[in-house]
């Protein structure tokens, strides 16, 4: 017998940054509510439902233009609607992927804490933030009594990405500018996963995955375990994208500054005025799509340096991990236009001009998997992110292992990894110190410890304390004693980031 | 103010002893100038730690730059507690964050303040304690004459200038005496 909690409703919500794909999942069925093309003149909603529910799939127009709670309620008002035609209940929980929510467990309670922190880096994302919080902001509102879940969409649930050796700079400037990934499409290459291990039984993939959709990224995949992935701190790191920059020179960047570009207005520029549309001289908010363009031979030059960019990150993915022979190629336009996954391993090297017309062929015969001259193995899936979504849901546990943080008060910005010791004897690499007011402090530049966390009842007593943590460029965080209880951090490995006041046991 | 001179002598003093003289001699200053009817704020108070300085009085010039961070601090406190409350509303992180990027020791060198003389170590390498004595006197001396100009502070900017100042006065005392 199933347990009752299964034979609720659940709703699982992928938000993208110009897209919301909404499926209530009830005793097997499934009914899946869209959004698509949020920004531009008119909207396009779809409602599909599973095939024993019997009912035909339904498409019409709205208009919401670039209003991002109007567009959230309008999909959110359908949901409720279709679900009460259908007498179905309302869900029990619903989960929302996040992208750019701070380091933390695969599913978290949606918390005010939560969606400060999604608003604060609503700057990496490309609106997709601040959609997700639209969407959170109806869901609430329309379900009050549903359990509200961020499920992460990170590549990797721990640090296993961030390699000291790949990132020239000190110790000193990581921690302190808080230079840790953990990068993402974590969800889309889970659902690759499972596909494989659904559909042709490997349970273990080791291989290159690469997602192309609005968003790209490409990733290596080692028996199961995310090795490398292009997405590391924003929606705009990797390759050109939709309108996306892509990964770009460190002095483009320095240039636009320079120049006179507002360091405020260069996350817009990365994440909403670049890529494939800046490559083809279109505004960010034209009606052209992409595939528009990849089929529009007068942009062939904006076409070609859109592969070529994809192209050159698989081509980094293969020299990384030359032992990888297996590919996956994922997403809405790598599924849709199958030529683009053998022309991409064309430009990457990792084939012939004649092998990727036979890929492409066999693709197109409606071959899914292709074993080309026995040398590599390429795949096309069609992802369900919002089925995963709904699997990393049920696995959710209450048990948190976040530390609130909330009340207190970012005294150096920065993110830190180690163990919390009280007192100046847990200095050193390694440790976060936890100073009481009345705790000794050596001042002492030659062993700084990983973080400090000052922990008293009058800020101004770590004044100077404070001080020396930012000349040394440690990261520091206040925290009011009658908040938190210090005893449940001790001895504890966390990662500690002081401007959204996170902590999360490791 | 008591209890503030108390903390930032707390954290200064790593002996008892040269703590509660510095303490006593803190409030006769204070007692001294209370004749001053509210003259006696920060910049008073900066301006005799600089004459003291130049002529030599170590002592002295410590107590004047103990009761200068004093009213720094308050006054950081104030304008960041003011700065919070008009932004209410905004994003509590990133206020947060714009206020850290301005507090003293932000824009500072690390080597800027002699830090092992605070140090309740036998720290006996406090070499270089003079060298630059000249150059953060200089600054001092210049912010003295911009705090003169500008008598309202209510600004992340101004925020950044104090902390500038608390930075440069605690720079300064930390190479006035080798050990405390």
């Amino acid at each position: 017998m199933q347990p009752e909690s299964d034979l609720c409703s659940t709703m699982a919500i992928n938000v993208g940054s110009s897209s919301i794909k909404i499926s209530v999942f009830n005793r097997g069925e499934r009914v899946d509510v869209n959004i698509n093309f949020i920004g531009l003149q008119s909207q396009l909603v779809k409602l599909r439902f599973s095939k024993g529910l019997s009912i035909e799939s339904e498409t019409y127009s709205v208009t919401v233009g670039d209003d991002l709670l109007k567009a959230a309620g309008v999909i959110v008002n359908k949901v409720k609607d279709v679900l009460e035609s259908l007498k179905w209940s309302a869900p029990k929980k619903i989960g929302h992927r996040v992208k750019f929510a701070g380091f933390g467990p695969s599913v978290q309670g949606i918390t005010k804490h939560q969606e400060q922190i999604l608003e604060f880096n609503d700057y990496l994302s490309s609106r997709h933030n601040s959609l997700c919080l639209a969407v959170i902001h109806e869901t609430k509102k329309i379900f009050p009594n549903a359990m509200q879940l961020m499920v992460r969409d990170q590549a990797v649930n721990d640090f296993s990405l961030h390699a000291k050796e790949k990132i020239p700079f000190v110790n000193s400037i990581v921690r302190r500018y808080g230079l840790y990934s953990s990068g993402y499409h974590g969800l889309a290459i889970k659902a690759c996963l499972e596909e494989l291990k659904d559909k042709y039984r490997i349970l273990k993939f080791t291989g290159v995955i690469c997602q192309i959709g609005s968003g790209v990224s490409v990733s290596v995949v080692v028996d199961g375990v995310v090795k490398f992935n292009t997405m590391q701190f924003a929606a705009c790191d990797g390759p050109i994208m939709h309108n996306r920059s892509g990964t770009q020179p460190v002095g483009l960047v320095l240039r636009l500054l320079k120049y006179g570009v507002d360091a405020g207005n260069l996350p817009n520029l990365f994440n909403r005025e670049s890529g494939i549309y800046g490559l083809a001289g279109l505004s960010a908010n034209s009606d052209v799509t992409v595939e528009n363009i990849l089929s529009d031979n007068s942009l062939k030059s904006a076409k070609d340096s859109y592969l070529l960019s994809i192209a050159t990150e698989l081509f980094k993915a293969i020299s990384l991990f030359p032992e990888v022979a297996n590919f996956v190629f994922s997403g809405g336009l790598a599924t849709k236009h199958k030529w683009i996954g053998p022309e991409l391993l064309y430009r990457a090297k990792a084939i012939s001009r004649d092998s990727s017309s036979k890929l492409t062929q066999q693709f197109e015969k409606g071959h899914v998997f292709a074993n080309e001259d026995q040398r590599i193995n390429v795949v096309l899936v069609d992802i369900d992110e919002q089925n995963m979504i709904n699997n990393e849901m049920k696995a959710y546990s209450f048990k948190e292992r976040s530390f609130n943080f909330s009340a207190g008060a970012c005294e150096v910005p920065g993110t830190s990894v180690g163990f919390v010791r009280e007192g100046v004897g847990s200095w050193g690499a390694g440790n976060i110190c936890l100073s009481l007011s009345n705790s000794a402090f050596s001042f002492d530049t030659n062993n700084l410890p990983e973080a400090f966390i000052f922990f008293g009842g009058n800020r101004n007593a770590f004044f100077i304390r404070a001080i020396f943590a930012r000349a040394t460029k440690v990261p520091a965080i206040f925290i009011e004693d009658s908040e938190f209880d210090a005893r449940s951090i001790i001895n504890k490995k966390i990662i500690l980031d002081t401007p959204t006041r996170m902590a999360f046991e490791l | 103010m008591r209890q503030q001179i108390d903390l930032i002598l707390h954290e200064l003093y790593p002996s008892q002893e040269i703590r509660a003289s510095m303490y006593e001699k803190c409030l006769s200053f204070l007692a001294d100038s209370e004749g001053l009817n509210g003259q006696c704020d920060y910049s008073f108070k900066l301006n005799m730690l600089l004459m003291r300085e130049r002529a030599g009085g170590n002592d002295d010039a410590h107590a004047w730059g103990v009761l200068t961070l004093c009213d720094l601090m308050e006054e950081i406190r104030r304008l960041r507690e003011e700065f919070l409350v008009n932004s209410s509303g905004h994003n509590s992180f990133e206020m947060d964050l714009k206020l850290a990027l301005r507090l003293p020791g932000e824009k500072m060198e690390c080597d800027e303040i002699v830090w092992s003389v605070f140090s309740f170590d036998d720290v006996d390498d406090v070499g270089g304690k003079t060298v630059d004595i000249a150059k953060v006197r200089d600054r001092l001396e210049k912010s003295m004459g911009a705090i003169e100009k500008s008598n309202r502070f209510c600004s992340l900017d101004d925020i950044g200038r104090l902390s500038s100042i608390y930075g440069d006065v605690l720079a300064m005392l930390s190479r006035l005496s080798p050990r405390y």
